[in-house]
């Protein structure tokens, strides 16, 4: 009888049974020299492959039947009015499903665990079951962080099919959910090992994003650090406004040409930090405002990107305890120590003296001690040294430290906008010195009360990395921001924008206020940045 | 006929079978054991040790002694040891031909041919160094097998029924291997490969020094005297000695690590949990090449057959846990670690020279790795991108194979095209290996009308050979990848062949007493006070004998110092 392929190749009749086509084809690989008739031998195993693939279809008199069922016998019309139903009723996320159908037999008490973090988490990247391009609040940050931390620690434990499964869902999740996902991709990149599919062959197309927008996070915080080689082209164009004579002086065109390409082509979601009216001073584009155009639409709901620079680290590097060189030559002249309790005790109130404050954060009382011995060859008091202190531990602290760094700043803006206009100023650059500060005796104890909280969380020793920080305010912030200082949108931008604006202090306050109102619905970086 | 071995040349230990009697037998060394260490010693004047005894002057000698060359193979570092300098390929060779050596000894006929097994995940350029390596030692390299193929082999034909698709879990010294195979009707067939040639024991040990090293600073005194070691010898010990620890943590929940620096003897106590714990990031590893591989097949985890451990340091129970965790299973323990590799090669050999019993037996691979050249193209914007890899065969294609691509010109008027041949899973061929390059002049035509194609052929020894074949004036170009880096080197192996000739081995009769003092000696840096004493009289007296040249005298002190250092090993007084 005449075979058709594959059957004519194997030399046997069409079947189903799978061991008579194994056994074809081992023969016909045994009559077989593979290297001389690599042809032959991909032949023979096309026939084979395609043989078992039409034994697997099932009986002959199947074939042709797709399992599709007829087009008349009205499935097509139900599933129609199915989707009529969804389109009605609230529709259900479709991200819900992969892992509840994978998981539907009896679960074990971690699997159980892990799909409560599952779901917890998906509550957290669409919040009221939508997608939003609003960064996550510090609050969803951290419990995020915490249902993330279950499910790969799930992951770890799981088989690999369950691990692949998570592992798969994870990243779709994240993808789809940019730019708010975006605090978790780092830590899931840790434990899954995203970046190791970087640029290969097969990296699947949620990762191919993700990893692109991975890169992108390291190197916005690289380019922060004032070492980084593009750090004054970067910090050049995020300042608002365009730029001036001076600033061309003070940075390579090279440089602004080098940062802006590379950026564009590699991560062109961070653009949305820089100040387009500074990028396209420099690009030389009449209108400043087209650019702003072309910045990707993820970045809706960021309002106002500012730039926020450190105080300096005169103080601190001044009073730096150096280990080859302890305080001790230094105290001869320093105060007593019942000077030195006494004005502890006006910094942090009655009942703290130096041992108490040794007894809470040992490190900063060194900081302070020496802090005491600088004093008389400085203009700064120790009080001047712990405020610094304060603003500085922003860098470190943890939300409710940063609450209580939040109600300091408050207290100091409030009591400096009752004085003349240059205090306030030197304020909000953290210089605490030049003007001083004048404080109710009611504020001056609410101040002694936070400045405690925050040498109770050991934060006041940390030494600043200086640099920069930025920080984005979401539309919510400055509508209430408008309404509690009064000012209209144009003069908030524009003050937002100028340290040195009569409107800064009023539209500070006004920040703070704002986010002290509702202190867990801001991300971490606007609550370290006010 | 040529005699005809199969050598598995690993990271940590080699071995040798050969197919005799219808079975496949491994060759013991002139010390009795079925396996010899990869190492190699020098000393000046050219003097050299091969295997135990050079391992045990790695405590001794570690600037004159090597081990886990292979992970350097198809690099360009070189070692140097007393003064010679030697490739790691050298340093195979001194292996492979002290395991000839054996073979020699015990059939009584010189072996001329081997097939040599190979990580699968080892690139063409380290196969090429292995190839090379064979040669160097007076061996033709009829073929080079995968490591977890020849396990599979010698797993499969234990019983030669058929089998379902099974894993093969292949991590040794310096390399980590997974293979998924099946069997049926005498054919074993390797579905797919993946693995991390980057990745086995010695990594381990890695982790356990630097857990230790803290723990050991605790004794300043001993830290001081670690600290005065110049630091290879310093390395050397710790390495050594984290080595036994985690063989000793094999069998029980803690161990003693204990290292002795110039007299002053350092001891940590390591728990299983630490080790574990230091551990993980390693383990973490293993996973990625087995999702891998079992995505490439499309085989379901839960479809496979068997979970088989191969490869010494799959005896770490960290090791054993974690595929425990992976698979929702025990993994199969049955087949030798150390030795199915070697038996599997021998299988081999027996296929190539036409072994009674193998008639019905044939084996398909797979090429581990994605083949093919880079390209250029122009975007949408006009803008131009080079360095993208255009793939020809893709990874776990089944060999022998031959595939064809089509390119065409990119410029108008371009005179010439030229492709690089790259090998690996990046999709920029910068974070590929490179191969080699091939060239042609093109007619002079406006861009895109000008076509070329390229064919890849890639046969079951991992040669590849590149065709290339410009259509409009049928001109053609051919480049056999293995040809052009083995011609520039023939003549280079003729003078290392030399150079290594030149090297003074012990006679094969002499490698007990040889290998016995440089145990000694490492015993008697090893330990100190009165233990350092006794082991020092006995040196002494053994020394003795050997000058005395009397071989009954020889064998008594030989003896009594043997069992003296065993007793001593089995129960270290530190």
């Amino acid at each position: 009888m005449s075979r058709h392929f594959p059957w004519n190749t194997l030399g046997i009749d069409a079947t189903q049974d799978t061991a008579a086509i194994r056994k074809a084809y081992a023969d016909g690989l045994r009559g077989l020299n593979v290297d001389e008739d690599i042809a032959g031998y991909a032949n023979l195993r096309r026939a084979r492959d395609e043989a078992l693939w039409l034994a697997a279809q099932g009986e002959p008199e199947d074939e042709g039947d797709y399992g599709l069922g007829g087009f008349d016998d009205g499935v097509l019309g139900e599933v129609d009015s199915d989707y009529a139903d969804d389109w009605d009723t609230a529709p259900e996320p479709f991200h819900h499903e992969p892992l509840h159908d994978a998981a539907a037999p009896e679960l074990t008490e971690t699997q159980r665990r892990a799909q409560d973090a599952w779901q917890a988490l998906l509550d957290i990247l669409y919040p009221g079951g939508e997608v939003s391009e609003e960064s996550v609040t510090y609050a969803e940050m951290e419990d995020g962080l915490a249902h993330l931390g279950v499910l790969l620690d799930h992951a770890e434990r799981a088989d690999l099919a369950e691990h692949d499964a998570l592992d798969g869902a994870l990243a779709d999740v994240f993808a789809r959910t940019w730019p708010r996902s975006a605090p978790f991709v780092e830590p899931a990149n840790a434990a899954l090992h995203w970046l190791d599919e970087a640029g290969h062959l097969e990296e699947r197309p949620a990762l191919m994003f993700l990893n692109a927008r991975l890169k992108g996070m390291r190197f916005h915080d690289k380019v922060q650090l004032p070492d980084h080689p593009l750090h004054k082209a970067w910090a050049e164009l995020s300042r608002p406004g365009q730029a001036g004579f001076i600033d061309r002086l003070r940075v390579k065109r090279l440089e602004i040409d080098k940062l802006l390409t590379g950026l564009r082509q590699h991560y062109p979601e961070l653009e949305s930090h820089l100040a387009p009216e500074r990028v396209a001073s420099w690009e030389g584009t009449p209108n400043a405002r087209g650019v702003s155009d072309t910045v990707p639409n993820m970045v809706r709901g960021i309002v106002i990107v500012l730039l926020v620079l450190l105080v300096p680290r005169l103080i601190s590097s001044f009073t730096d305890p150096r280990p080859d060189d302890p305080a001790a030559p230094l105290l001869d002249f320093g105060p007593s120590a019942a000077e030195i309790d006494a004005e502890v005790a006006n910094i942090f109130g009655e009942g703290v003296d130096m041992n108490g404050v040794r007894a809470a954060d040992p490190v900063f009382a060194d900081q302070l001690r020496n802090a005491f011995n600088a004093a008389p060859f400085s203009d700064n008091s120790p009080l001047v040294f712990a405020r610094r202190k304060a603003l500085e531990a922003g860098e470190v602290a943890d939300f409710d430290t940063l609450v209580a760094r939040a109600e300091l700043r408050r207290l100091w803006l409030s009591a400096a906008a009752r004085q003349p206009s240059g205090v306030c100023q030197n304020v909000l650059v953290g210089d605490f010195f030049s003007l001083p500060l004048e404080l109710t005796a009611e504020e001056s104890v609410s101040e002694r009360a936070l400045l405690r909280q925050l040498l109770n969380a050991q934060v006041l020793r940390h030494q600043a990395k200086g640099g920069q920080t930025q920080y984005a305010i979401p539309g919510w912030v400055v509508s209430d921001v408008i309404t509690r200082s009064g000012l209209n949108e144009d003069a908030l931008r524009k003050a937002m924008g100028d340290t040195a604006s009569p409107d800064r202090c009023k539209a500070e306050i006004a920040l703070v206020e704002v986010v002290l109102a509702n202190p867990g619905q801001v991300s971490k970086e606007l609550l370290r940045g006010i | 006929m040529a005699m005809l071995v199969g050598i598995d040349l690993g990271t940590t230990n080699s071995a040798v079978a050969i197919w005799r009697d219808g079975a496949p037998q491994l060759v013991p060394n002139a010390l009795g054991k079925e396996l010899t260490p990869s190492a190699v010693s020098l000393a000046k004047g050219g003097q050299a040790w091969v295997g135990e005894a050079a391992l045990d002057r790695m405590a001794t000698h570690p600037a004159d002694t090597v081990t886990s060359f292979k992970r350097m193979m198809g690099t360009a570092a070189n070692v140097t040891l007393a003064g010679t300098t030697l490739t790691p390929e050298d340093l195979s060779a001194m292996v492979l031909r002290s395991l000839a050596d054996d073979v020699e000894a015990a059939t009584g006929e010189r072996p001329t041919a081997a097939v040599i097994t190979v990580p699968a995940y080892f690139n063409e350029r380290q196969r090429r160094a292995t190839r090379r390596a064979g040669e160097i030692a007076g061996l033709e390299v009829k073929r080079l097998i995968n490591e977890p193929t020849a396990a599979a082999l010698a797993f499969g034909l234990t019983d030669r029924g058929d089998r379902e698709p099974f894993l093969v879990f292949d991590l040794g010294g310096g390399t980590f291997d997974v293979s998924i195979v099946e069997m049926f009707e005498g054919i074993v067939e390797v579905r797919a490969s993946a693995g991390d040639n980057r990745l086995g024991g010695d990594d381990f040990d890695e982790v356990l020094v630097r857990l230790v090293e803290p723990m050991l600073a605790k004794n300043v005194e001993g830290r001081e005297a670690l600290d005065l070691l110049p630091a290879d010898r310093r390395r050397a010990l710790l390495t050594l000695a984290a080595e036994r620890t985690r063989r000793a943590l094999s069998n029980a929940e803690a161990a003693e690590f204990t290292v002795v620096a110039d007299n002053t003897p350092l001891t940590a106590r390591i728990t299983t949990e630490a080790f574990e714990e230091v551990a993980a990031p390693l383990v973490k590893r293993l996973r990625d090449p087995v999702i891998r591989a079992l995505r490439d097949c499309h085989i379901d985890v839960r479809t496979l057959s068997d979970i088989v451990l191969v490869g010494g340091a799959t005896r770490m129970p960290v090791v054993r846990k974690a595929l425990t965790r992976m698979f929702g299973r025990f993994p199969n323990a049955t087949v030798h670690p150390d030795h199915a590799v070697a038996l599997g090669a021998a299988i081999q050999a027996g296929l190539l020279s036409g072994g009674e019993g193998l008639e019905e037996i044939r084996i398909t691979d797979v090429a581990p790795f994605t083949l093919g050249v880079d390209t250029a193209t122009r975007d949408s914007h006009g803008r131009f991108h080079d360095g993208i890899f255009a793939p020809i065969i893709e990874r776990n294609t089944p060999v022998p194979v031959s595939r064809v691509e089509r390119f065409h010109t990119l410029a108008d008027n371009q005179r010439e095209i030229a492709f690089g041949i790259y090998q690996g899973e990046a999709r920029d061929v910068k974070n590929n290996v490179q191969l080699g390059e091939i060239k042609a002049p093109v007619p002079p035509r406006p861009a895109g009308e000008v076509m070329v194609e390229v064919r890849f052929t890639y046969d079951t020894s991992g040669l590849l050979e590149v065709d290339l074949e410009v259509a409009s004036s049928g001109l053609k170009r051919n480049l056999v990848i293995v040809d052009e880096d083995d011609k520039r080197n023939q003549k280079d192996i003729e003078g290392r062949r030399k150079l290594l000739e030149k090297l003074k081995v012990h006679p094969r009769d002499e490698a007990e007493n040889v290998a016995l003092l440089a145990r000694a000696e490492r015993a008697y840096e090893g330990f100190t006070g009165h233990v350092r004493d006794i082991i020092g009289g006995m040196l002494t007296e053994f020394q003795g004998a050997l000058e005395k040249q009397d071989p009954r005298l020889i064998a008594d002190a030989r003896d009594s110092l043997a069992r003296l250092l065993d007793e001593i090993e089995a129960n270290p007084p530190v």
